[in-house]
């Protein structure tokens, strides 16, 4: 099946595809029956993005350096741009865990296609969101504490032990990738390692499906146990608090809807086909019927919260809803918009068929998920506790903005790089032949 | 050389006989805290050396200064907080810098504290009562109760329309006043400045009516401390503001809370062409900014002083401070440096024995250790032992004896009630401490407990009306300077009125009206 | 809920405030910064960043304007900040009942500042720096902390360990009577401290009077810190936000 390309991403797609002309040592990096665009054009679309990470380190320096007073936060606002960038990129990463669960326990064998992609996605997604946090901690070299003194009734002990654990199996999933390579397999040592490791993978996906759950859990425990910020306090099911559960199930609904996203984003940029149609449905499909079950749990979860856990704190729910800007809008675009909206799209086979009706569902599920962590984090530090509390706003310093960009560019230039020298994606051969009729310049794929 | 750095004594020394000799115009002390031994021993100096001794807020403290009329000699008033009723203060700071701010928590638990300010004070805050008068309006509260005991329905209505206080509520508290045993009381607030002088003649007019001038529980006469025999006669005690202008040829300021009680622009107006300042402070902030000298002085808890008699006491007292820390190297005790000038070179310490020495002569009242029971002078057996007792922390109170006392007031109220011209009020915020220490920053950086120095206060309403928001900043203009100040939100403020700290910008807008300290303001615009 | 939780020998420190008689003058805030080598204000430094682990809040309302004093509440039931500390830098101590804050385990992540409803808790956002000679006045008994670490009130627990060594070097055991330096410097005498253990004390006493109050009660965290009024708009204010934009302007 052929997809139609607009003329209008031929610039875009110039930039990373094929070219003929790659350098020798470049081109030999590059494996055997995949295309990709010339170094200098490879190294045109890296350039800002590296520019981006230095100005970043550079910001992250400064904050490591002079301390966290480079920042706009303060002793109300102590969570920031970080800690919602962090939330919401291991809420996406989560797409790497869920889709290995999918495969590699639930059998699913048409996730194949993404699965490489998925690790990568998962790996630039963790260790971005563990770098954010060492700026983000005040001394960020006592990170081992955690594990040498360890309080075991903490949901940030659970999360770092979880998501350290989680970051060494992504990372162990990444290597076989590695050992694809063409140069590495000239090593007769990394084939016999690649060989073993492939024998254990599923043990690895399994443990890292688990630790997933967890800590996905955990970060949403973070927030449902301050029983000191009524807005975020949650009941729950023994030491969990509903949170919990409900950031498993929406990382998981979430996980394969930014999947297809940003493999169609690749598509887009590259302009070449890597994933067939019916991948693209069945993610879409996956991420409908849980974000169905999802918004109906996270729908049940709020009455109880409005009529029962909230008030019986003695906070009236529809009070933390009367600081302008953050209204019920906020609730409703949450849960209608970017959740139910999304969910129903994606339920429809013949408009999850259409590009345009899926990436666009997709995108609404993860801004959907985005804001809920925002809510979670910026506006439980926003609302008033105390009487005599101000409503307050944060706006975050360049510092910050730098930061964050740096963990997107980290992103985006590790991706980059892998799927440049690695095969992300193993349909890629099947639905993009290698044939030497093609011109150079006309890379409709 | 020029103020805003400390000089070293010598220096300073030099300019002033320097400038004595040149014979041009007035010598003068300004004692910006008078009632302590030093304050006397200044006068002593000026005596011997012709010179004026100044002061803004009269030793008795305005109130009592204005019905201080025939006192006998050796008795002035003073108030009888002890066996008060109901003390209404009017625009005074009771609870915070008016007498010892400790002793009147303490004894504001006897009194009915009535207080009557158009800022909230934290003296209005914590008093039973207060009356939120319109900004301006203390002359027209004092003499709407003294309609309101008097029966005189029109002066009544008219004090209701420019205080803001409704007439029933005026006579009904003037029915309490009368019943309670009540003494009113206007001070000096030692940032905002004294009370107009229309003021403080409603309030002795008020306390007159009151019954409570020479009344237990009211203004009684008060013996003073003893003196040394040997000190000889006094300088007389003047106003600054009865100075002449421009007849100031040699200034010295002792200068108690540096940046606090006026603008510069006052002193500069009584001095002669090129008269000579020097101001002794502990810190370079205040009147020492602008002086010719500024002589490091030694401060509290550095040196040996004296603690006046407190206005609201009926019994003379004198009690020790003693220097915990040692003072800076180049510090010099005010007194004892001016006291070179007139060839005295006798340690504060050596005259503070004296006056030790003359206490336990007289013979009265009875020294109170810091732990154990008071002892009477009489009982002691030298005048060092006394010094001991109180150099360990004993305080000698005279015997508490009423005394009879007739004041000079005339009864009826010659009150005229004033509106004020223009429809915004600028009122000055009183804010102490800023030069304190660095810790200071707590109260008005780390938190917004305190007021800012470029602040303007104004309420929500009437920020709507000038088109000013919060944060945005306000170009203020009065009859004699503008200002620039950021304005905040605040609804603790009256309607119609800006408040701002009483400090650079406030005094760059405010100018002396009838003993006080006031600001027309004219235009308010944003910058 | 202020009896005896134990028949065991520990204290339970306890705080009664009366906010009729603070007049909003500051003196605890500065006696707390003297004590516990809290360095002044950062020059980058503001209201929201600020250390003042006793701060005085100004509350307007309709009804007048009340100042409160604000330091850690030592919550006893579920602790907010020790239930989230990832590595044990918040302790409770059960000798004492004092919410300890033990800067040098501290991570600096700040979660127990999001924890707690009472915003008693502050970071040290950058270096500690006193000015030149200033130095001199730190105190010997309490270590300055670092920056990247949370600090907050823990009773002046320095003067409770010179309180504890003089009586063990006397002999006696079981709970000390100091005093903290705020309750020392208020000039009206709004703080009470003591042992809420200790029947005979005024602390205790006070607390169990009509008009005491906790702040924010009903979200069970069982603060050992008491307020009292008599007045109904500020005893309504322990607790919760109104939610209503009035009085949102200055802090």
């Amino acid at each position: 099946m052929h997809l139609e390309q607009p003329r209008g991403l031929i610039v875009a797609s110039s930039t990373l595809s094929m070219r003929a002309s790659a350098a020798p040592a470049d081109r030999e990096l590059i494996l055997r029956g995949l295309k990709r665009c010339s170094l200098s054009q490879f190294s045109l679309w890296v350039a800002p993005w590296a520019v981006l990470l230095v100005f970043g380190l550079y910001a992250a320096f400064l904050c490591l350096a002079r301390g966290l007073n480079q920042t706009n936060m303060d002793n109300r606002f102590a969570f920031g741009l970080w800690i919602f960038l962090d939330l919401t990129v291991i809420a996406l990463g989560a797409g790497a865990f869920f889709t290995g669960f999918l495969l590699y326990i639930l059998r699913i064998t048409e996730l194949r296609a993404v699965i490489q992609s998925a690790v990568v996605i998962g790996l630039v997604c963790y260790s971005g969101a563990m770098c954010a946090l060492a700026v983000d901690v005040g001394q960020p070299l006592r990170f081992w504490y955690t594990f040498a003194y360890p309080n075991v009734h903490s949901m940030l002990t659970e999360v770092t032990f979880c998501i350290t654990c989680y970051l060494c199996v992504l990372m162990i999933e990444y290597v076989p990738q590695l050992l694809k390579n063409r140069k590495l397999r000239q090593t007769t040592g990394a084939l016999v390692f690649e060989f073993e490791l492939h024998k254990v993978m599923a043990v690895f996906a399994g443990v890292g499906t688990f630790l997933s759950f967890f800590h996905q859990g955990s970060l949403g425990g973070l927030f449902g146990v301050l029983r000191g910020r009524p807005f975020a306090f949650r009941d729950g099911f023994a030491i969990w608090p509903s949170t919990f559960f409900l950031f498993v199930l929406s990382a998981a609904a979430v996980g394969p809807s930014f999947i297809a996203l940003t493999s169609g984003l690749v598509e887009k940029v590259t302009g070449r086909r890597l994933v067939a149609a019916r991948v693209y449905d069945k993610l879409g499909s996956i991420s409908g019927r849980l974000l169905v079950f999802y918004v109906l749990l996270k729908s049940i979860d709020t009455l109880v919260w409005v009529n029962q856990t909230s008030p019986s704190h003695g906070f009236p729910a529809h009070r933390f809803y009367q600081w302008s800007p953050f209204g019920t809008w906020m609730l409703l675009a949450e849960i209608i918009l970017c959740g139910l909206v999304p969910a129903l799209i994606l339920l429809r086979p013949d408009l999850r068929a259409k590009r345009v009706w899926l990436m666009s569902a997709a995108a609404l599920a993860c801004a959907g998920v985005a804001l809920n962590r925002f809510v979670l984090t910026i506006q439980t530090l926003a609302v008033p506790t105390l009487a005599f509390d101000e409503f307050l706003s944060y706006w975050p310093s360049w510092q910050e903005f730098a930061t964050f960009g740096a963990v997107i560019a980290f992103g985006v230039l590790v991706y980059s790089f892998s799927f440049r020298y690695l095969s992300l994606f193993p349909q890629e051969r099947e639905l993009e032949p290698l044939t030497n009729t093609r011109e150079p310049g006309s890379h409709r794929s | 050389m020029q103020g805003g750095r400390p000089c070293a004594a010598n220096a300073a020394t030099e300019a002033a006989a320097k400038a004595i000799a040149r014979k041009q115009g007035t010598l003068a002390v300004l004692d910006l805290r008078p009632g302590r031994t030093a304050s006397l021993l200044y006068r002593k100096h000026l005596h011997k050396l012709g010179g004026k001794y100044l002061t803004i807020t009269p030793t008795l403290g305005p109130t009592l200064q204005s019905v201080a009329g025939s006192a006998a000699g050796g008795t002035v008033p003073a108030f009888d907080l002890d066996n008060a009723g109901i003390l209404l203060s009017i625009g005074t700071p009771v609870l915070e810098a008016w007498d010892a701010p400790g002793r009147m928590l303490n004894l504001a638990r006897k009194f009915q504290l009535w207080h009557a300010e158009a800022l909230e004070s934290a003296t209005a805050l914590a008093a039973e009562r207060w009356f939120r008068i319109r900004p301006g309006s203390e002359t027209a509260f004092a003499a709407g109760l003294v309609a309101a005991i008097d029966g005189d329905q029109t002066g009544m209505r008219q004090a209701a329309q420019l205080t803001g206080i409704r007439e029933t509520e005026l006579s009904s508290a003037a029915i309490v006043l009368l019943r309670m045993n009540a003494v009113v009381v206007a001070d000096t607030h030692p940032v905002l400045g004294p009370p107009a002088n229309e003021t403080l003649r409603a309030v002795a007019c008020l306390n007159a009516r009151l019954g409570a001038i020479g009344r237990k529980g009211g203004i009684v006469g008060r013996r003073e401390t003893p003196l040394p025999q040997a000190w000889g006669p006094l300088a007389a005690e003047t106003a600054f503001s009865a100075a002449p202008d421009a007849s100031i040829g040699f200034l010295f300021i002792d200068d108690g809370t540096p940046g606090a009680p006026l603008p510069w622009k006052m002193i500069a107006a009584k001095l002669a062409p090129g008269a000579v300042v020097v101001t002794a402070a502990w810190s370079t902030n205040g009147l020492a900014r602008k002086s010719n000298y500024a002589l490091p002085a030694v401060t509290y808890l550095e040196g040996l002083h004296d603690v006046p008699t407190p206005p609201g006491s009926a019994t003379a007292r004198f009690a020790l401070s003693l220097p915990l820390v040692p003072p800076a190297a180049n510090a010099v005790e005010p007194v004892e440096w001016f006291g070179s000038l007139a060839g005295d070179d006798t340690k504060l310490e050596a005259r503070l024995k004296e006056r030790a020495g003359a206490i336990y002569t007289g013979k009265r009242g009875q020294i109170r250790p810091a732990a154990g029971d008071p002892v009477a002078p009489a009982s002691l057996k030298n005048e060092d032992e006394f010094w001991s007792a109180a150099v360990a922390g004993g305080r000698w109170q005279d015997d508490s004896q009423a005394l009879a006392f007739k004041a000079s007031v005339t009864p009826q109220p010659p009150l005229q009630m004033q509106a004020g011209t223009s429809k915004l009020q600028l009122l000055p915020v009183a804010w102490m401490g800023a030069d304190v220490s660095p810790l200071m920053t707590k109260l008005w950086v780390e938190s917004s407990l305190k007021p800012r120095a470029q602040q303007v206060f104004v309420h929500p309403d009437t920020a709507r009306q000038l088109s000013l928001e919060h944060g945005s900043r306000a170009r203020i203009a009065s009859a004699c300077g503008e200002c620039v100040a950021e304005v905040a939100l605040d609804n603790a403020v009256q309607p119609g009125v800006l408040q701002m700290v009483a400090g650079q910008a406030w005094f760059a807008l405010c100018e002396p009206r009838d003993g006080a300290w006031s600001a027309q303001v004219r235009k308010v615009v944003r910058a | 809920m202020i009896a005896h939780k134990d028949n065991s020998n520990n204290a339970r420190y306890g705080m009664v405030v009366d906010i009729d008689r603070c007049t909003g003058c500051g003196a605890c805030m500065i006696a707390c910064a003297v004590e516990n080598n809290v360095p002044p204000a950062a020059p980058t430094a503001n209201e929201r960043t600020g250390i003042t682990p006793m701060r005085v809040i100004r509350y307007e309302h309709a009804g007048g304007t009340a100042f409160v004093p604000m330091m850690c509440q030592q919550c006893e039931d579920e602790t907010p900040c020790a239930a989230v500390c990832p590595q044990n830098a918040v302790e409770l101590d059960p000798a004492t009942g004092i919410v300890g804050q033990i800067p040098q385990r501290c991570l600096g992540c700040r979660y127990c500042m999001a924890a707690c409803p009472y915003h008693a808790r502050y970071f040290n956002w950058g270096d500690p720096t006193w000015p030149d000679g200033l130095e001199k006045t730190l105190n010997p008994s309490v270590a300055p902390r670092m920056r990247g670490v949370v600090e907050k009130c823990n009773f002046c627990h320095g003067r409770w360990h010179e309180a504890k060594e003089l009586a063990v070097a006397n002999g006696k055991t079981g709970p000390v009577e100091y005093t903290p330096a705020c309750v020392e410097a208020c000039p009206s005498r709004a703080i009470t401290f003591g042992d809420l253990n200790n029947s005979a004390t005024s602390v205790n006493e006070l607390a169990r009077e009509k008009g005491s109050f906790r702040l924010l009660d009903s979200i069970g965290t069982a603060p050992k810190v008491y307020y009292r009024s008599r007045r109904d708009w500020v005893r309504a204010a322990s607790g919760n936000a109104s939610g209503t934009a009035e009085g949102a302007h200055r802090g």
